[in-house]
C-alpha cells in the first residue's frame, strides 16, 4: 500500500502539469487574444504602441517560452495580474474562495441530510410507493436545469412572497448593504443559492445511497444478522448502513468538482461573490490571466480531492489490495 | 447468478464466432429481445414517443413557422411586446414583440441539434480513442490514457467558460466543444471493455480459424461494445441539453438573437419582474427533453444489459 500511495503522490504533479499545458494550449490555439481586443477597443492605436505592449506582456516570445515563463511564475505561486483591474489573480481567488466553500459546503450538507435517510428508506422498502416517488423525484432532479430553478426560486421567494404576505428573501449577494452581516442576514442570503445547488446533489446521492444499501442488504452478513434475531433497526442502521458508508467516501471526492461546476452557474444567478461567478465575469471581460489562473486552480483542487479520496479509501478499506 | 449469465453469453458467442450468418441472426435476436424488454416498460415507450414528437417538431420548425404560427422567429414588433396569449400568438410575445411559440420551436431545433451533434462527436471520439488505446497498448495506450486523466481533472464547465470567453461560438462549434470536454469517460469505458473482450475465448477461436485483425475488431469486438455506447449516449444527451442551455444562459454559448432554449432565458430573466411567465416556456421545454431522454435512457440500459440492473 505504501507503494500505491507513493505512486499516487508522484502522479499528482504530472497530472497538474498536464492540466497547465492543456489550459495554456487552449488559450493560445484559440484565435484572437489580448492584442486583438486592444485593436478593437482602441481603433486608432499605432503599430508601435501595439508592439510595445506586446513586448511588455511577453507576447512576442515563442509559445514555449511564454509557457515556461508562465509556469515558472505559477510554481512560485504567482498567477499574474488580472487584465481587468490589475490586481493579483491569486489574491482575488483567495479572497473569494471562502465564499464558494461556504456555499458548496452548505449545499453538500443539506444534500446529504436529505438524501441519506430517503435513500435508506427507499432501499428498505424497495418497489413501494415511497421508493417509486423517490426514484421519480431523483430522475426529475437530474433533468431540472440549475439556473432555471434559481430563477423560479427568485420569482417565488423574492418577487411573489411579499405579495402573498411572506417576508421576501434577498435574491443577490451574501449580505445586506445596510445593517448586513448578522447571522440571520447571512442565512437568509444562503437559502436560495443552497437550495438551487443541492437539488442535483440530492438526486445523485439519493440514487447512490439506495443502490449501495440494496447491494449491502443482499449480502450474507445481513442475513446472518437477521437470523441472529437482531431487530430490523439494528440490522439496517448498525450493520447494513455502516457498511455502505465506505464507498460513499469515493463519491465525496467526485462531488467536489461537480459542486464547483454548479457554483459557476448558481453564483452568477445570485451574484454570490465566489470563484464561480468570478470565472464567468472574467470570461465576459476576456480577462485571460484570470481565466487561466482560475482554471488551473480548480484543476488543482479537483486533483487534490481525487488524491485525498483515493488515499482515505486505501487506508479505511483494508480489503482492497494495491499493486 | 451474474457469473452464470456471463458465462452463457460468452459460450454462445463462442459458438457463433465461426459462422457469420448465425451470428447475424443471433445478434438480431439480441436486439429484438432487448426491444421486447423495452416495450414492456410503458412509461419508457411513452417517453420515447414524446422524444420522437419533439424531434419531429424541431425538424419541421421552418414549416411550422411558415404555415401554422405565420411569423419568423426573429420578427420583431416593438409595439406588441409582452403581449399575453392572443389570436396570432398562442404563448404571447417577448420583450421585442417576437412570437414566443415560434422562438420556442426554433430554440428546440437549435438545442436538440447541438445535443445530437455533441453526442455523435463524443461517441466517435470516445470509441475511437478507447479502442485504439486498448488495441495498440504500449506507449499509444499510455499517451492517450494519461491525456484522458488530465482532461478528466479539469471540470468541463470551466473549460467551456474558458473557450466561450475567447471566441464567439455558433451552434455547431458549441456542439463540438461540448463533445471535446465530455468524451473522456467513454474512452475509459470502451478501453476497459475492449481489453476484457480481447481475453475471451471467442476472440481466440476467431484468431485460430484465421480471421484477420480487421474482422476481429469489427465483427467480434465492436458489436459487443455497442450496447455500452448506446447506454452512454442516451445517458449523456440530457446533460448536453442542460449544458447548452447553461452556457447560452451565461452568455457564452449561443447568442441572441438566435433562439436556443438557453438564450431565450437571458431575455426572460431581464424581465423577470415584468413578465415572469416568459421563463417558464423555455425552462419547461428543457426539463421535458432532459426528463424524457433520461427515462428512455434508463429503460434502454435495463433492456440492453439486464446484468447492470441495480
Amino acid at each position: 500500500m505504501a507503494r500505491y500511495i507513493i505512486r499516487r503522490l508522484l502522479q499528482m504533479p504530472l497530472l497538474l502539469l498536464g492540466a497547465t499545458m492543456v489550459t495554456f494550449a487552449i488559450v493560445h490555439l484559440v484565435p484572437g487574444g489580448p492584442l486583438d481586443d486592444l485593436r478593437l477597443s482602441i481603433p486608432g492605436i499605432s503599430p508601435e504602441d501595439l508592439a510595445r505592449i506586446e513586448a511588455t506582456l511577453g507576447l512576442d516570445l515563442p509559445v514555449h517560452r511564454q509557457y515556461l515563463n508562465w509556469l515558472g511564475e505559477l510554481v512560485r505561486g504567482d498567477l499574474g495580474l488580472s487584465m481587468a483591474d490589475q490586481r493579483p489573480v491569486r489574491d482575488q481567488i483567495i479572497d473569494r474562495l471562502p465564499n464558494t466553500l461556504l456555499l458548496t459546503g452548505s449545499s453538500l450538507l443539506v444534500a446529504l441530510a436529505i438524501s441519506v435517510p430517503v435513500g435508506i428508506l427507499a432501499a428498505t422498502r424497495r418497489n413501494s410507493l415511497f421508493d417509486q416517488i423517490a426514484n421519480g423525484a431523483s430522475t426529475l432532479g437530474f433533468a431540472l436545469p440549475t439556473f432555471w430553478i434559481g430563477l423560479i426560486l427568485i420569482l417565488l421567494m423574492s418577487v411573489q412572497a411579499s405579495t402573498w404576505g411572506f417576508p421576501a428573501l434577498p435574491s443577490s449577494g451574501m449580505r445586506s448593504v445596510i445593517d448586513g452581516g448578522g447571522l440571520r442576514d447571512r442565512l437568509e442570503h444562503l437559502v436560495m443559492p443552497v437550495i438551487t445547488l443541492s437539488i442535483v446533489q440530492v438526486a445523485g446521492w439519493m440514487r447512490y445511497v439506495r443502490a449501495q444499501m440494496l447491494e449491502v442488504l443482499g449480502q450474507d452478513f445481513v442475513r446472518t444478522a437477521r437470523s441472529k434475531g437482531l431487530s430490523e433497526r439494528v440490522v439496517i442502521y448498525g450493520h447494513a448502513f455502516r457498511n455502505s458508508l465506505l464507498p460513499m467516501v469515493t463519491l465525496l471526492g467526485l462531488a467536489l468538482p461537480e459542486l464547483f461546476a454548479g457554483a459557476a452557474i448558481v453564483e452568477t444567478i445570485f451574484t454570490w461573490p465566489g470563484i464561480g461567478a468570478l470565472s464567468v465575469q472574467a470570461a465576459a471581460n476576456r480577462d485571460y490571466t484570470m481565466i487561466l489562473g482560475l482554471t488551473v486552480f480548480i484543476a488543482a483542487i479537483t486533483l487534490s480531492a481525487n488524491l485525498l479520496t483515493d488515499l482515505i479509501y486505501a487506508v479505511v478499506d483494508p480489503r482492497i489490495k494495491y499493486k | 447468478m451474474t457469473e452464470t449469465s456471463a458465462k452463457s453469453i460468452s459460450s454462445r458467442q463462442f459458438d457463433e464466432a465461426g459462422d457469420p450468418t448465425t451470428q447475424r441472426s443471433l445478434r438480431g435476436g439480441n436486439a429484438s429481445r432487448a426491444w421486447r424488454r423495452f416495450k414492456a416498460n410503458r412509461l419508457a415507450v411513452g417517453a420515447l414517443i414524446v422524444c420522437g414528437l419533439l424531434v419531429l417538431i424541431a425538424l419541421c420548425a421552418p414549416l411550422i413557422s411558415e404555415h401554422i404560427t405565420g411569423v419568423s422567429p426573429n420578427k420583431q414588433s416593438l409595439l406588441h411586446n409582452f403581449e399575453p396569449r392572443t389570436e396570432g400568438h398562442l404563448f404571447g410575445t417577448d420583450e421585442y414583440g417576437r412570437d414566443v411559440l415560434t422562438r420556442l420551436i426554433f430554440g428546440l431545433r437549435v438545442s436538440l441539434g447541438v445535443a445530437g451533434l455533441a453526442t455523435l462527436v463524443t461517441v466517435v471520439l470516445g470509441t475511437l480513442v478507447g479502442a485504439t488505446a486498448a488495441f495498440y497498448g504500449g506507449w499509444v495506450d499510455q499517451v492517450l490514457m494519461r491525456f484522458v486523466d488530465v482532461m478528466v481533472s479539469i471540470p468541463g464547465i470551466y473549460l467551456l467558460i474558458l473557450i466561450g470567453a475567447l471566441f464567439t461560438v455558433g451552434p455547431g462549434q458549441l456542439a463540438v466543444l461540448i463533445a471535446l470536454i465530455s468524451w473522456y469517460p467513454l474512452a475509459r469505458l470502451i478501453r476497459s471493455e475492449v481489453l476484457s473482450i480481447r481475453q475471451r475465448e471467442y476472440i481466440d477461436s476467431a484468431r485460430v480459424v484465421g480471421a484477420s485483425g480487421h474482422t476481429i475488431i469489427f465483427r467480434h469486438v465492436m458489436p459487443n461494445v455497442t450496447h455500452l455506447i448506446v447506454v452512454f449516449a442516451t445517458g449523456a444527451i440530457p446533460g448536453y441539453v442542460l449544458t447548452e442551455a447553461a452556457m447560452s444562459f451565461l452568455g457564452l454559448g449561443i447568442r441572441p438573437p438566435t433562439p436556443s432554449l438557453g438564450s431565450m432565458l437571458i431575455g426572460a430573466t431581464q424581465y423577470l419582474y415584468k413578465r415572469p411567465v416568459l421563463i417558464f416556456f423555455p425552462g419547461i421545454t428543457i426539463t421535458l427533453i432532459a426528463l424524457m431522454v433520461s427515462i428512455v435512457g434508463n429503460a434502454l440500459r435495463d433492456a440492453l444489459d439486464p446484468r447492470l440492473n441495480g
